[in-house]
């Protein structure tokens, strides 16, 4: 699988409404209901391609809302947010999502893209001209398979459409509802207790789920940088999932890239406090990082959470000791 | 179950139903199986009552390990996948279903990275899970023919295809049990109950217990575990009723105390065995005398398959 190709035609399809079948119907079966603390995620976050694609600005707003109000850095969201707000005409808001979409991902071209054109829209060109640049760099500098051929076509795609929109003579800057100053849709933590997630690995006939899979199966065989696509694309398809953020988490970690790791891990104990993967996979990361206090703290957690024993506190208690007696080993 | 109390288990468990998937044991299954008839009914076991005693303690062992999820490692362990999953009672499974791993219901893919790190071959190529009783004595093992001894078998089994740790005495107790299996001890569907499930649970902690005196530190291990998983399976069943959820967590506390204290020395672990097992008789006549309002009831385990 490409994700670059995958991720355009999902990411496409908000722009052109075309192409319903990416965004799967069978989420888990939460109740989703509207302005209470039970908010599905996936569910709105599948309504929210939905609205999209069926133009319906308003109600994109809502959901993608609902999804930023448990996942405030999902980058995906964010950047549907983004295009939510510019359908309504919203432009000076909807800036804000991009940005923090490609604060989240760097090499989100489509972001880019889109923070460039709505800063056109409001009469700034120097920014649009850096993200077009910004887009020219990232390809210049990327050689690892994250930049496959169809990745780099897109990018050059993207900056020929900036460039094209910074052709004509700059329009006067359009004209922003009053009530457009309204801060940015999260409570991190917020409706996070309320969020029912079901297992993606155990997720029937779903989309985002089978994409999931196929980033578990990288993952046993070592292939991080190519899990870490899947991963991406699997949460372009069906929104936050602690799962998602855990093994995101997991194979960076795996790269080498701890500053991430501890980030996904964050975003994934943000949304299930309970999260064994992430609460193990933190715990195995402070190892790694010398700081066997904290490694055992997360221990004790799992412990707590696993009553009955589970393979995510066998696996980090077996790390441990074996960390341990290498200590005392070296010591003696 | 009486009119009142199937009341009263429908009222509580309108707040914690579980749903089918909530249940561990039937989380592998094909879309359009009767999960009432799977979740009380199994295939029965092919295993002799009496054994030749030097041979009875590994089988015993083998048999809790044969249940067991954390024999495994990676996302089989993390999803509850056992050899029992799949070789039900020692037998097939012909519900058994798991998107990406079955072609037709009863078969898997045992070649995949989805469990494995080391077996992608590339190809899809679900096989029919077989009957394993009769399989102890075959010259030839899997489709593919290229294991003879069974102990290479398993032992593959469990650390390529499922990522565990694997020990020579647990590969050496898995095996006594496939080969304790005989045809003439086949005794037929059973049901499923409270009792199958306790009576489960007590032989993996004899298991575990003649393990400590043997002073085979790793497998007595890997049995309190299998001990605690039964346990858990136990629990599932009492997820509606509170008062007992919290006692069989507080019984799992209390073994896994007895865990620790057997990884310290076996003599304190077999001590510890002893005083947990003096209060199991108490414990076991809580969790009868609530079975009727349990998911282990049938007619309260359809009404929460129905919601
Ligand atoms: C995911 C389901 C699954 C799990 C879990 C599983 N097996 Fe199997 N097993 C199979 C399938 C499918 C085959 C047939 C493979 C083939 O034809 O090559 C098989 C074959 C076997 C055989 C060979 C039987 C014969 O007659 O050739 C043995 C022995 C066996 N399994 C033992 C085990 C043990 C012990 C475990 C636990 C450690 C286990 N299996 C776990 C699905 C499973």
């Amino acid at each position: 699988m490409k994700f670059t190709e995958a991720v355009a035609a999902a990411l496409a399809l908000c722009l052109t409404g075309s192409g319903a079948a990416a965004a799967p119907s069978s989420g888990p079966p939460a109740p989703s209901a509207p302005s209470g603390p039970q908010v599905n995620p996936q569910t709105s976050f599948e309504e929210g391609i939905a609205a999209l694609q069926a133009g319906e600005c308003k109600k994109a707003e809502k959901k993608f809302g609902e999804v930023l109000s448990i996942a405030s850095r999902h980058a995906e969201a964010n950047y549907y947010m983004g295009l939510a707000k510019t359908k309504c005409g919203k432009d000076k808001q909807a800036i804000k999502y991009f940005e923090r979409a490609i604060k989240e991902r760097e090499n989100f071209v489509e972001a880019r893209e889109q923070l460039a054109l709505a800063s056109i829209r409001l009469g700034d060109r120097a920014e649009a001209e850096a993200q077009r640049d910004a887009i020219k760099s990232i390809v210049a500098a990327c050689t690892d398979e994250t930049c496959d051929a169809p990745y780099v076509e897109r990018a050059k795609k993207a900056a020929a459409k900036i460039e094209e929109a910074l052709a004509p003579a700059p329009a006067p800057p359009a004209a922003e509802p009053p009530a457009d100053d309204e801060p940015l849709g999260d409570q991190p933590g917020g409706a996070a207790a309320a969020a029912a997630f079901e297992p993606l690995f155990l997720t029937d006939g779903d989309a985002g789920a089978a994409r999931y899979r196929e980033a578990v199966k990288l993952i046993n065989q070592q292939r991080y940088a190519e899990a870490i696509e899947d991963l991406y694309l699997a949460q372009a398809i069906s929104g936050p999932h602690p799962d998602i953020l855990n093994y995101l988490g997991f194979a960076h970690r795996k790269l080498g890239k701890f500053v991430e790791a501890k980030d996904y891990y964050a975003q994934a104990l943000a949304m299930n406090p309970d999260h064994l993967g992430a609460t193990e996979y933190l715990g195995e990361l402070y190892l790694e990082t010398g700081e066997t206090k904290l490694a055992r703290k997360q221990l004790a957690r799992l412990e707590k959470l696993c009553p009955f024993g589970c393979a995510e506190a066998e696996d980090l208690a077996r790390l441990i000791a074996v960390k341990e007696s290498a200590r005392a080993a070296s010591t003696e | 179950m009486s009119l009142l109390a199937s009341l009263a288990a429908a009222a509580q468990l309108g707040a914690t139903a579980p749903a089918a998937a909530d249940l561990s044991e039937a989380r592998w299954l094909a879309p359009d199986t009767d999960v009432l008839a799977f979740l009380t009914e199994a295939p029965g076991e092919c295993l002799p009552a009496t054994l030749r005693t030097s041979a009875a303690a590994q089988v015993e062992a083998g048999r809790a390990l044969f249940r067991s999820p954390l024999i495994f490692g990676g996302p089989a362990a993390r999803y509850g996948l056992s050899c029992n999953a799949c070789h039900r009672d020692g037998r097939s499974n012909p519900r058994f279903f798991f998107d990406g791993l079955s072609g037709e219901p009863g078969t898997a893919d045992v070649t995949t990275a989805l469990f494995s790190a080391s077996r992608e071959d590339g190809v899809f190529n679900p096989r029919p899970i077989p009957d394993l009783v009769g399989a102890g004595a075959k010259k030839s093992l899997g489709s593919a023919g290229s294991f003879h001894d069974l102990e290479a078998f398993i032992d593959a089994a469990v650390a390529e295809e499922f990522q565990g740790d694997v020990e020579p005495s647990l590969v050496a107790a898995l095996a006594a049990y496939l080969r304790a299996l005989d045809p003439a001890a086949c005794t037929g569907p059973r049901s499923i109950g409270l009792a199958t499930a306790l009576a489960d649970f007590r032989r993996a902690l004899d298991a575990a217990d003649a393990a400590l005196a043997r002073a085979d530190h790793a497998l007595a291990d890997a049995l309190f575990l299998a001990a605690l998983q039964d346990l858990q399976r136990v629990a599932e069943r009492y997820r509606p009723l509170p008062a007992l959820l919290s006692r069989i967590h507080a019984k799992a506390a209390e073994l896994t105390s007895a865990r620790r204290a057997a990884a310290q020395s076996p003599e304190a672990g077999r001590a510890a065995l002893r005083r947990f097992r003096s209060g199991l008789a108490d414990f076991d006549a809580a969790l009868s005398a609530a079975q009727a309002d349990s998911l282990y009831d049938r007619d309260v385990l359809a009404a929460s398959l129905k919601r």
